[in-house]
């Protein structure tokens, strides 16, 4: 059965991070915005602290085929439902520095944007105000420059006091880790209970996620979202150069065309260039071929160690207490590879689950498992190397021969980390083993390099020949066309991206109500 | 793993491959679903390598053979493994699997918690472990 609902002003496809927020600025200016989000309703009371139940926020749409010698963690590293990845994502909000904006200007290799940090930088600084970012600006030395935080950093408690000492014996620098969630109560906003939980979706508001800010604001502006809608192609007029609405099916099966004057999609790095690549021969939006080219996802190198000190690593935010980005700018100067990374120090962990310290060290089972799990619950410390990932073409999202449910074929992720990035992410465990022996963990390792947010796909640039987008997202090819998310991201950085996210889709939101006749 | 078995390991493993909402660690590891054939074809594969070495089933073994299997499984199929269940999944990967299902049912629960002596600290506590409200 066919349905064709009134058109409206826009359509946005995904109610995470990026969709959530272009809704909330588009429809305060009194646009007619419909969200379509292909998963189901989460409500803070659906949010569970417990990291079983926490696996029912990840991706549960259809498989994603992943090939390649690091697969990029569909199902760990993407969300479902309202508020996407966004809703249990941990708050990690640093801001790319002005050197990953010109990585090609300035090294010969990978790409530049086609904006720099200064284009950037009032939508980092307007974001945080609306937000909350605890922080501290000062301390903070390798911060590009901006407004200061608006709150406090977070605390550190004894997990973070004793790693610190390891970074200060070798001479590294250590600051507040910058987190968008509250470290005392902000606006409408609880502060942080620093009890970890994060990962299963902070229910009070004190995290920064979708369901906290944009989504209700959303709705009062007389926004709609409409939930389990999985929105299988972009429609065009005859000539395929305007974007007149999108065909989504509605749970129970029927298919319902939306017709909007503009459509924004915000799917997430995997299903954006999925969706554009099965609404036209050779895909919509695809004069360069690179829709679906250069997805990245940030190598984590993860140190572990047991400590003889009580370390309480049950408290925190499971995003963390610390951050050091020493082997940041200069992306030429590192011991091994090429790129930039940060650390994220002492994260609150769980016995339990992909990131517990239950399975950090895969080869104890037995009483020998007993005892360690004994032994860690007050002894263990941790931190994670965010690695910037560098983009190659090759790693993309293709069509598979497979289809889903409604006929669509199923997307597949190829992705190989670049040699230097791999490189990269070696130098960082060498240096964060160092660092733990020096903050006198009795034991120490490391796991395997998992992979970390996903990104690239859909990437932004100056030249219509050699990406899918301009500086505001929106397609070469289709003026009232926009994409909203990481997969903008031409080179990744070694920070967590949603900060930027944020940034880009408010620049990109202000673009669009400026240009609003001229672009519909 | 000791205390799995208590805790309802094969109960939590049936639990959610009968349930709507499957909450597996599985999910996270680019298996298909269902996942129903990842664990019978595995440990199928897993009882035709015990008896192909020791000539003995799994439940027969002594505590040091089932050790040194377990050591045996976790870089490497052992020999039987692949001829047994040709779409038995590599038994490293098994082993993994199957050890974080029994953290999950040990230790990922508000008592398991407070006998590690961590504070559980819920914002919502489950009704249940890892039932599903909902069913
Ligand atoms: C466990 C975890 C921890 C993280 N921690 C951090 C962190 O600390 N700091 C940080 O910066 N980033 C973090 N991230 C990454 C962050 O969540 C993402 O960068 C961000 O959410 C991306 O925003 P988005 O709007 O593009 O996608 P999402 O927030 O994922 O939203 C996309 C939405 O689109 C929907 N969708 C997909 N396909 C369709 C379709 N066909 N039809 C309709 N809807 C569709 C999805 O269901 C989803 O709800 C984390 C991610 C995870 C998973
Ligand atoms: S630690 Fe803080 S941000 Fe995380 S879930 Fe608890 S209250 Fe929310």
């Amino acid at each position: 059965m066919n349905k064709y609902p009134e058109r409206t002003d826009v359509v946005i496809v995904g109610s995470g991070a990026a969709g959530s927020l272009m809704a909330v600025k588009l429809s305060k200016s009194g646009k007619k915005v419909i969200i379509l989000e292909a998963g189901p309703i989460r409500k803070p009371g659906d949010l569970i602290s417990s990291q079983i139940h926490a696996r029912r926020l990840k991706w549960s749409g259809e498989p994603v085929e992943e090939t390649g010698a690091q697969p990029i963690g569909n199902v760990f590293n993407s969300g479902y439902g309202t508020g996407g990845s966004a809703l249990h994502h941990y708050g990690v909000w640093p801001r790319l520095h002005a050197e990953d904006f010109k990585v090609k200007s300035l090294y010969g290799r990978a790409l530049d944007w086609p904006i720099t940090y200064d284009d950037l930088r009032p939508s980092y600084d307007q974001i945080q105000q609306e937000v909350g970012i605890s922080g501290d600006k000062a301390r903070e030395i390798w911060r590009p420059d901006g407004a200061d935080y608006p709150l406090p950093p977070v605390p550190v408690f004894q997990q973070g006091e004793i790693i610190a000492g390891g970074f200060k014996k070798l001479g590294k620098s250590i600051s507040p880790l910058p987190l968008a969630l509250n470290s005392r109560d902000y606006k409408d906003r609880p502060a942080c209970l620093w009890d970890g939980w994060c990962d299963a979706g902070c229910p009070t508001g004190a995290l920064a996620n979708p369901l906290a800010l944009y989504l209700p604001q959303t709705e009062k502006q007389g926004g709609k979202i409409i939930h389990n809608a999985t929105v299988s192609r972009i429609l065009t007029d005859d000539g395929g150069k305007k974007a007149i609405g999108v065909i989504y099916h509605a749970d129970d099966g029927t298919e319902i065309t939306q017709m909007a004057h503009m459509v924004i999609l915000a799917a997430f790095a995997v299903q954006t260039p999925r969706l554009l690549l099965n609404s036209a021969d050779g895909g919509l939006a695809n004069r360069s071929g690179l829709v679906g080219a250069n997805i990245m996802s940030h190598a984590a190198a993860t140190v572990y160690g047991l400590f003889n000190e009580e370390m309480e690593p049950y408290m925190g935010a499971t995003g963390g207490q610390l951050l050091n980005q020493d082997s940041y700018d200069h992306k030429d100067k590192r011991t091994k590879g090429f790129g930039s990374y940060q650390w994220m120090i002492a994260q609150a962990v769980k016995p339990n689950d992909l990131l517990g310290f239950g399975g950090t060290n895969p080869a104890l089972f037995g009483p020998k498992l007993t005892e360690f799990m004994q032994q860690a619950a007050q002894h263990f410390g941790g931190m994670t190397g965010c690695v910037e990932d560098l983009p190659v073409q090759e790693n993309r999202i293709t069509l598979s021969s497979d289809k889903d449910k409604y006929g669509i074929p199923l997307p597949t992720a190829d992705h190989a980390s670049h040699k230097d990035s791999y490189a990269l992410w070696q130098a960082a465990k060498e240096e964060g083993t160092e660092i733990f022996k020096a903050a006198g963990a009795t034991h120490i390792w490391n796991g395997p390099l998992g992979p970390m947010h996903i990104m690239g796909g859909t990437i932004m640039g100056d030249k219509a020949e050699k990406s899918v987008t301009n500086s505001y997202g929106q397609c070469h090819d289709i003026d009232n066309l926009f994409i909203a998310g990481p997969g903008l991201f031409p080179t990744c950085g070694g920070v967590n991206p949603t900060f930027t996210v944020h940034a880009l889709t408010l620049r990109s939101s202000k673009y669009i109500l400026k240009n609003w006749p001229a672009i519909t | 793993m000791p205390g799995a078995r208590a805790a309802g390991l094969s109960h939590y493993i049936d639990h959610q491959l009968s349930s709507r909402d499957n909450l597996l660690i599985l999910r996270y590891l680019r298996v298909k679903p269902p996942f129903d054939g990842f664990y019978s074809s595995a440990l199928t594969a897993f009882e035709q390598a015990v008896r192909k070495r020791y000539n003995k089933n799994p439940g027969e073994l002594a505590q040091g053979e089932m050790s040194e299997f377990i050591t045996s499984i976790m870089q490497k199929n052992p020999e039987g493994w692949a001829k047994s269940g040709e779409d038995a999944p590599p038994a490293p990967f098994f082993y993994f699997v199957l050890r974080s299902d029994a953290i999950d049912v040990t230790y990922g629960t508000m008592a398991a918690f407070d006998s590690l002596d961590i504070p559980y600290m819920a914002h919502i506590e489950p009704d249940h472990a890892w039932e599903s409200r909902r069913e």
